[in-house]
């Protein structure tokens, strides 16, 4: 098997250095090829090895948590002379499981599957947090052309789409900085970012009213025809019309708000933080049934370079694992108790739940302003959408400097990559697919080096 | 006959009724540099098309330009005969003969020239970020003279409005925000720094001078703005060396636009940077170190205890360098090399163990092979100073921004990634690494020019808005491919930018805003003018329009940045924000434009005629004036001429014309 990436020997301290703009900068995507070619078609190839994928998800939650949360006090647990005795490390099942920092979650940990033996390439923020959003390497050819990995699962989604679909495919709640849209995909595909509030969409309704709106929306379009039909002024002027379109769709189906809005009682039970909205949101949206159907849910925040500890430091770990916890754990429970599409199937079932960051933090003792600095070594949490709880794939060493296994046969330990090709195969994707209708002309692999077989779903976990 | 040639008649009979009997060839009057060069067909509609041809073809026409079988037989001028074929365009200058010299060694067709509507309102926005007045329109449309486009460019580039434009320019390019995540500057600091930059383009300032002045800054950054740069830098949670590698990089970053000097901030480039930038990935982390050290004797010391009351006291030392003595922080140990070798000495195998500090040293680059140094008694970031600004590189990053600013893609993109080593046409790449600019001769020669102009930024962008390759049109009447993206073959439409939509909203419904800003004594009436894009604060008013400039994108000057990329919560606030644009729609405030129509009892055709001047910056054309008229003509109920108004202003304010500098 070829492994292209080897942990490299050098000890990790990084630091905040690259910030998302320059990193993007230094991509070597040149030109926006794109600028002023019609929109992608849909052309495909066919893998080269057919492979199966499990369509064992009608959806997918992707729960991101840029800044790289410290595997070692979450998912992957050691414990040793640094431990705080108020996490009250727990055995359950077959997980040691940080009770005091992660109660709610560890009532869900017979649906949660843990990954342990992930590694990251790279331990620059903005480069790893565009590498798992596109799950590729953003420097990489296609890097500057690669959509979300929620814009493909839209774009492959959306031959189901119905009569009732009108919200956007792909929806990023709490969006984060640097969130990845639809790259050289038309820009029907690119992630809705909404701010959850408690009234629901912001500036969804006309104030001046419907009919006068409508009065309105036909001037514009017959006065603007001329500019709104292909593409005489390029990509990015018609990706503005295609957007009014769908803001237009929306606008006629203002009953779409109620998947937005919430009660203050539900927003308490979330946890009531930006968080903890935005999950409740997205069970909402989901439940909804109205076309959403990749959720994008982003918490960040976990850089925690000094006093991880400390509980009055401003952000310390203590403070953001209550806001995931609050906010993940009730979303996994309603998630379980509301019924999925499919008869007998609840909506957890139906919707694989992810948790990454872009990379690890340093095990064992803290560092020298009692934080932890960025590590290649983490871990991923999953649940529903077909993935079996209760299991931990791959393994670390003692103090989780090392990975010790895979978890997946002829691996030496598992990438974003194989993240991407695992969410793939659940929503019945076909992970090796390779597109030609790229602007570079090069072909667009869903994940490069799929299709040979370098990485692959994690099947354990199913 | 052919229509162009029965319109190059009819402006030929106009041309002669205008300048009476043309005596010899040599009266004819011909202009000092061609600026408006016609080719191709004309695809538009109206008088004021046929207008552009009879101008533009016959005035730039000497008598005698014709070689022999040179399709140009005969001088218009001379109120002769039909005009043979059409006349070659000369591409001259700089620009023009390397954009186009490149075209044709290609084969492929430049777009039309843009008409004089989409030229004013492009080289408006682009020069002083707001669309032009409608009065300034209407006289543009009707000047006949030929030096227009170039005396227009003049014109912009003296007013207030470059200055506000080009100093949130400088905002962006330096980052200037009071509450960053690291490198805090406070309000007091970042409104200086916003005022240095206002001072240093209302004086003409020389680029470089600014460059020196940043990164020799000091002082109370309250008061000596450009020392900004420093406290911008600094890196909380981690030792001093951690500021002078971010002040390195950011120099890399500003002066002499490459980025790759963050990556060997941490590392060296060698195997990281192999396939991304040739020139970084043979730097080391000790040679940027020799960078940082520049700035090894300068410290910033926090003053005041208030947001509202801190800025920064900039100073510089006369001892002291590099250390490498730090094992925690931001970054990977600088340590000195142990005595006795126990192996390869990481990241600087060659260092004796007696180095335990770094001194101040430039980073070679091809151009710039004997790196430099401080002088005897030179201080440390004065000779960086002197070195940046003398590296050749300093001039082609800035004139590649510029060109950037006004050509939507630079002839390096994207533009904080230049790769010294793939630059120079004279001395290209090994192995398959490309020159990375599409015109690298050009971005050469623009850089020498900047230079040897006195890096005098009106001089540049006024050199880069006369080319016709500036002036070459958005629409594309061939078939496109992607090879004409590298060769500028049209001209690229972007977005408009957050302030600039905003400000061409207010302008065009006659509604400024008055926009309060912290620290600020009196208000501002443009988004142009705000110091920060976290500002305007305060109250529900301000707080809707930095809501609405926060849906364009501005981003916020720290790892978000600024975009072009549309989206629905966009179109949302376009279609149905009702504290800043249904407001400016409406007929009800009597300054609107809409009411000021309304009170005059004005006529549908004025209505339409003056909503399309003052919101699309050109008249409608005439299927467009029909249409619009229409709408007033047979209304049903529940529509009246105000309403109609109304909503006519409310459809253009949505147009990809309007939202789109094209």
């Amino acid at each position: 098997m070829n492994e292209k990436r080897s942990a490299p020997a050098v000890s990790p301290f990084e630091g905040p250095g690259l910030s998302r703009r320059a990193f993007l900068e230094l991509s070597a995507g040149g030109l926006v090829a794109s600028w002023f070619l019609p929109a992608a078609h849909t052309a495909r190839a066919a893998s080269v090895a057919a492979v199966t994928p499990r369509g064992t998800a009608r959806n997918a939650i992707f729960v991101y948590l840029p800044g790289a949360p410290s595997q070692t006090d979450l998912w992957d647990l050691k414990e040793g002379a640094w431990t705080p005795s108020d996490f009250a490390p727990t055995t359950i099942g077959a997980v040691r499981w940080p009770q005091g920092l992660l109660p709610k979650l560890a009532t869900h940990l017979p649906d949660i599957a843990l990954v342990r033996s992930m590694r990251s390439p790279a331990l620059v923020h903005s480069l790893g947090q565009t590498w798992v959003q596109i799950s590729r390497s953003p420097t990489g050819a296609t890097g500057a052309i690669a959509p979300n990995i929620g814009a493909v699962a839209a774009l492959e989604l959306s031959a189901g789409r119905g009569a009732g679909d009108v919200l956007p495919g792909f929806l990023a709640l709490n969006p984060p900085g640097g969130l990845v849209g639809s790259g050289y995909f038309p820009s029907t595909y690119a992630p809705f970012g909404v701010q959850p509030t408690s009234t629901g969409l912001p500036l969804l309704t006309h104030k001046d009213g419907a009919a006068r709106f409508a009065l309105r929306w036909q001037d514009l379009n017959a006065l603007d025809a001329k500019l709104r039909t292909g593409q005489p002024l390029g990509k990015d002027a018609s990706d503005a019309v295609a957007f009014y379109q769908q803001a237009k769709s929306l606008m006629d189906h203002t009953e779409v708000n109620a998947l937005f809005a919430y009660a203050t009682a539900d927003s308490q039970r979330y946890g009531s933080t930006s968080f903890g909205n935005a999950c409740l949101v997205a069970k909402q949206v989901l439940a909804g049934n109205r076309g959403a159907r990749f959720v994008q849910l982003s918490l960040g925040g976990w850089d925690m370079h000094s006093n991880i500890y400390n509980r009055s430091a401003g952000t310390n770990l203590y403070t953001l694992a209550k806001v995931l916890d609050d906010g993940l754990g009730a979303l996994l429970s309603d998630l379980k108790a509301t019924p999925g599409a499919t008869p007998g199937r609840s909506l957890l079932d139906e919707t694989l739940v992810f948790a990454t960051g872009e990379f690890g933090r340093t095990v064992a003792a803290l560092n020298g302003q009692l934080g932890r600095d960025h590590f290649f070594g983490y871990a991923v949490l999953l649940a529903g959408g077909g993935v079996k709880g209760g299991r931990v794939v791959g393994a670390t060493d003692a103090t989780g400097a090392k990975v010790t296994e895979a978890g997946m046969p002829g691996r030496t330990e598992l990438h974003t990559e194989d993240l991407a090709c695992t969410v793939y195969s659940a929503l019945g994707i076909d992970w090796t697919t390779v597109r030609h209708d790229d602007p570079l002309g090069r072909g667009f692999e869903y994940v490069p080096f799929a299709k040979d077989g370098v990485y692959a779903p994690i099947d354990p976990l199913f | 006959m052919s229509r162009r040639r029965s319109v190059l008649l009819l402006g030929s009979f106009l041309l002669a009724a205008a300048l009476g009997a043309a005596g010899d060839d040599e009266t004819v009057p011909s202009p000092a540099a061609p600026d408006c060069a016609f080719r191709g067909t004309v695809d538009r509609d109206g008088e004021r098309v046929r207008l552009d041809v009879a101008r533009t073809a016959l005035l730039a026409v000497p008598a005698h330009a014709a070689a022999a079988g040179d399709p140009v037989r005969r001088s218009p001028a001379r109120g002769g005969g039909p005009v043979v074929g059409e006349r070659r365009p000369v591409y001259e200058g700089i620009v023009d003969a390397e954009i186009f010299g490149a075209m044709k060694a290609a084969g492929f067709e430049p777009a039309r020239p843009a008409s004089d509507a989409e030229f004013l309102r492009r080289v408006s926005l682009d020069l002083t970020g707001r669309i032009p007045d409608p009065a300034a329109v209407t006289a543009f449309l009707a000047d006949f003279s030929p030096d227009k486009r170039s005396r227009l460019v003049d014109q912009l580039l003296a007013s207030d409005a470059f200055v506000s434009r080009w100093a949130q320019f400088f905002d962006d390019l330096l980052r200037n925000t009071a509450f960053p995540d690291s490198g805090t500057l406070y309000v007091r600091g970042r409104n200086a720094f916003h005022q240095y930059f206002v001072d240093a383009l209302r004086a003409r300032k020389p680029y470089d001078v600014m460059a020196r002045e940043l990164i020799t800054g000091a002082g109370a950054t309250d008061a000596a703005g450009a020392a900004n740069f420093i406290v911008r830098n600094i890196q909380s949670n981690g030792p001093i060396q951690d500021t002078y590698d971010n002040l390195a990089a950011d120099t890399g970053r500003v002066f002499l636009g490459t980025n790759a000097l963050f990556c060997t901030t941490c590392h060296n480039g060698r195997g990281h940077l192999d396939a991304i930038n040739l020139w970084g990935s043979g730097i080391t982390r000790q040679d940027l170190w020799g960078m940082s050290a520049f700035f090894s004797r300068t410290a910033a010391r926090r003053q005041g205890t208030s947001n509202a009351d801190s800025y920064y006291a900039v100073s510089d030392g006369t001892s002291g360098n590099y250390s490498l003595n730090t094992t925690t922080g931001n970054k990977t140990a600088r340590t000195p090399c142990p005595p006795v070798p126990t192996g390869p000495c990481n990241p600087y195998p060659t260092n004796p163990p007696t180095l335990t500090s770094i001194s101040p040293s430039y980073v070679k680059t091809p151009a710039n092979p004997g790196g430099g140094a401080p002088g005897t008694g030179e201080g440390y970031r004065a000779a960086l100073a002197r070195l940046v600004t003398a590296d050749p590189l300093f001039a082609e990053a800035a004139v590649n921004r510029l060109w950037k600013e006004l050509f939507t893609l630079g002839l390096v993109e994207p533009v904080e990634a230049l790769d010294p080593a793939r630059l120079d046409p004279a001395n290209p790449p090994p192995g398959s690494w490309t020159l990375q600019p599409t015109h690298p001769a050009l971005l050469k020669k623009l850089g020498a020019e900047f230079a040897a102009h006195g890096y005098d930024l009106r001089y540049l962008l006024g050199l880069l808005a006369k080319s016709q390759a500036y002036q070459l049109s958005s629409f594309y009447a061939g078939s496109w491919s992607d090879q004409g993206t590298r060769l500028f073959a049209r001209h690229f439409p972007r977005r408009l930018r957050a302030e600039e939509l905003f400000d061409a909203l207010t302008k065009a419904t006659n509604m400024p805003a008055s926009m309060t800003v912290s620290g600020y004594t009196s208000p501002v009436a443009w988004a142009a003018e705000l110091p920060d894009v976290s500002e305007p604060t305060g109250g529900a008013t301000n707080g809707a329009i930095r809501s609405f400039l926060n849906n364009f994108l501005r981003g916020d000057r720290d790892t978000d940045e600024r975009s072009s990329q549309f989206s629905i919560l966009q179109a949302f606030s376009l279609l149905n924000d009702s504290a800043v644009v249904l407001p400016r729609i409406s007929s009800i405030p009597p300054t609107s434009a809409v009411a000021k129509l309304i009170a005059k009892n004005a006529a549908p055709s004025e209505i339409v005629d003056t909503l399309y001047l003052g919101t699309l910056s050109r008249p409608p054309a005439s299927e467009e004036r029909a249409a619009a008229v229409a709408l007033f003509l047979n209304l049903p109920p529940g529509r009246t001429k105000t309403t109609v108004a109304e909503d006519l202003q409310f459809a253009l304010l949505n147009k990809v014309d309007f939202l789109f500098n094209y």
